[in-house]
């Protein structure tokens, strides 16, 4: 008897799998016969050209900033818009530069007239913004979500566009990349979020930004501009000189960009990813980028927890200078319910953005998960996408027990 | 609580060991979700059809009473669609059931408990996710023919949150209906 039930248990742990296999119900050619002249799509395609040996060096080396020469083509329907710019291409990312396809910073030689030749098309910018003219653009693989959706970063940040916040973001659009005429994988167009991005959305010089950039564990890394100014305003934060911070610092700018993030939960956030800036002798503003790790840890956090996740870093530092003010925090206390109650924040809203997301690359995407196996169906990547909403929908029931 | 119903099971098994029936199984049957929904569409014409086979043992407790466990392999035969996806999928399992149950009016007999199976291949199992093993509900019902060959019926419920995705190629519920064989 024990001979029975020991070959059973062995043979059914053997075998014990599953198999599962897709049709699609459109065509789609294998990712291996795809050309950047057989592509059938609405999104752009883009072809960067550069020296072969140069291009695996880079690839191989990611952690190196290697910055290579290359050219540029992008077309929009098979017309060719931007042909053969010269650009300098590196490696980005930081986790995300060790996954197979790599997200790519593009610096174009001279701006690009983006009206004429369509760089870029995201569906809505807001109205303070101008992306006529790019200096720069990162195709990018959606950071820590690029096997889960391909859409999570671009879709939090269009939840911020729809709400018309008072603070600097990246615009997306997702396009088809071939890499030596190769297909590459699809990749999202976004603008940058340093200065060259920022100044080019004001019409600006990047001379005139100065920008400051937090990286974990909280470090503060002056990219551009006057050091001097940004000592001195960290400096008033480590004072707690309240009225000299309210003359540095933009803030309606702080107090939506801090509302923002500590509502959507963004786990690696503040003392990473923070971004601040002024243009010439204006006040500090801020630019939210890098949302792959929103609502996806300890959803169920106060706001306030949120913001104080972590190692310490001057924006927490500031923040809670500025909260002890009564002023800011009956502003801040009000604007951060304002936001949660408005109807474009609600989670059939943030549910349309990301269903329209989803159904604009639905038949595109196949191509990629061939490439890149992971996720390995459609039916897993639309799993995937249902993750994302539920993500939302439960940190949107946590936050009514801190804001109703 | 668990300990106690272990040691319980133990002490029945090695008292009343010469009691013990050990049998073989063989079941078909369908596989279902109440609804289920991807990318916001319901899904459609999922159908799946089940398989199970194995071995269990029955240990008389206190006069009709018994306890019974076992090893059995499911495998699930689905397909479907979900917007753009026409799927098929073939899923083998292992189930291990631990079921309290009665005879009565001699041929008949009733059982009730809960088993584990894997929810993953086991290539995939990931300690991080809580999505490894499923918990079923399980309602088993046997009618004997005679003293070896049984008709035996079962429901079985995933008592587990999983996500649809799993569900897809495996349903929450299933009924099937089998034959039992007693070995000894």
């Amino acid at each position: 008897m024990k001979k029975i039930f020991s070959t059973l248990f062995i043979a059914i742990l053997l075998v014990s799998c599953s198999e599962f296999e897709e049709d699609l119900k459109f065509d789609t050619p294998s990712y291996k016969q795809l050309t950047v002249e057989n592509v059938e799509t609405d999104l752009p395609v883009i072809n960067i050209t550069a020296d072969e040996d140069e291009v695996a060096e880079m690839l191989k080396n990611y952690r190196d900033e290697i910055e290579i020469e290359a050219h540029f083509d992008l077309y929009r329907n098979k017309e060719l818009k931007i042909d053969n710019e010269l650009i300098e291409l590196e490696v980005k990312g930081g986790r995300s530069a060790t996954f197979a396809l790599k997200s790519l910073g593009i610096k174009f030689d001279d701006s690009v007239d983006n009206d004429e030749r369509q760089l870029i098309n995201p569906e809505k910018v807001k109205s303070n913004h101008s992306i006529e003219k790019v200096k720069s653009i990162r195709l990018r693989n959606s950071g820590n979500d690029f096997y889960d959706t391909m859409l999570k970063d671009a879709s939090y940040t269009e939840l911020a566009i729809s709400l018309d916040l008072d603070f600097e973001l990246t615009y997306y659009e997702p396009a088809y990349v071939f890499l030596n005429k190769e297909y590459y994988g699809m990749l999202n167009i976004r603008t940058e979020s340093n200065s060259h991005g920022v100044s080019k959305l004001f019409g600006k010089k990047k001379k005139n930004v100065t920008m400051v950039k937090i990286n974990s564990p909280g470090e503060i890394e002056i990219k551009d501009g006057d050091e001097a100014r940004v000592y001195s305003l960290l400096d008033k934060i480590e004072q707690k000189d309240i009225t000299g911070l309210k003359e540095e610092i933009d803030i309606s700018s702080f107090i939506d960009y801090m509302a923002f993030e500590s509502l959507i939960d963004n786990f690696d956030w503040p003392n990473n990813n923070v971004r601040f800036y002024a243009i010439d002798e204006g006040k500090f503003r801020f630019v939210l980028y890098d949302l792959d790790y929103v609502n996806e840890i300890d959803v169920e956090d106060d706001p306030m927890e949120t913001i104080n996740n972590g190692n310490s870093s001057a924006m927490i530092d500031l923040f809670n200078v500025l909260y002890t003010d009564q002023e800011f925090k009956t502003a801040y206390d009000a604007r951060i319910r304002e936001i949660f109650k408005d109807s474009r924040f609600s989670r059939e809203a943030f549910s349309a953005i990301i269903h329209k997301n989803m159904e604009a690359i639905e038949k595109d995407i196949p191509a990629h998960l061939e490439k890149y196996n992971n996720p390995e169906t459609l039916i897993e990547w639309y799993q995937n996408v249902d993750n994302l909403k539920a993500g939302y929908n439960d940190r949107f029931e946590a936050l009514k027990e801190y804001l109703n | 609580m668990k300990k106690l119903l272990f040691m319980f099971f133990i002490c029945a098994f090695f008292s009343v060991n010469a009691q013990v029936k050990f049998n073989v199984e063989a079941h078909m049957g369908y596989a279902f979700n109440h609804e289920i929904k991807v990318a916001e569409e319901k899904v459609e014409s999922n159908t799946v059809v089940m398989t199970q086979f194995g071995a269990n043992v029955q240990i008389p407790i206190y006069k009709g009473i018994y306890g019974e466990t076992g090893l059995y392999g499911k495998v699930y035969f689905a397909k479907g669609e979900v917007r753009n996806s026409e799927f098929t999928s073939t899923t083998l399992r292992f189930d291990i059931p631990v079921l309290v149950g009665y005879h009565f009016l001699d041929k008949y007999r009733i059982a009730s408990g809960i088993s584990v199976s894997n929810n993953r291949d086991f290539e995939d199992f990931n300690i991080s996710k809580q999505d490894n093993l499923r918990i079923n509900y399980l309602l088993k019902g046997g009618y004997a023919f005679n003293k070896k060959w049984q008709l035996v019926a079962l429901f079985q419920r995933n008592l587990r949150t999983s996500p649809d995705l799993y569900l897809l190629n495996e349903p929450k519920s299933t009924v099937s209906l089998g034959v039992s064989y007693t070995l000894n």
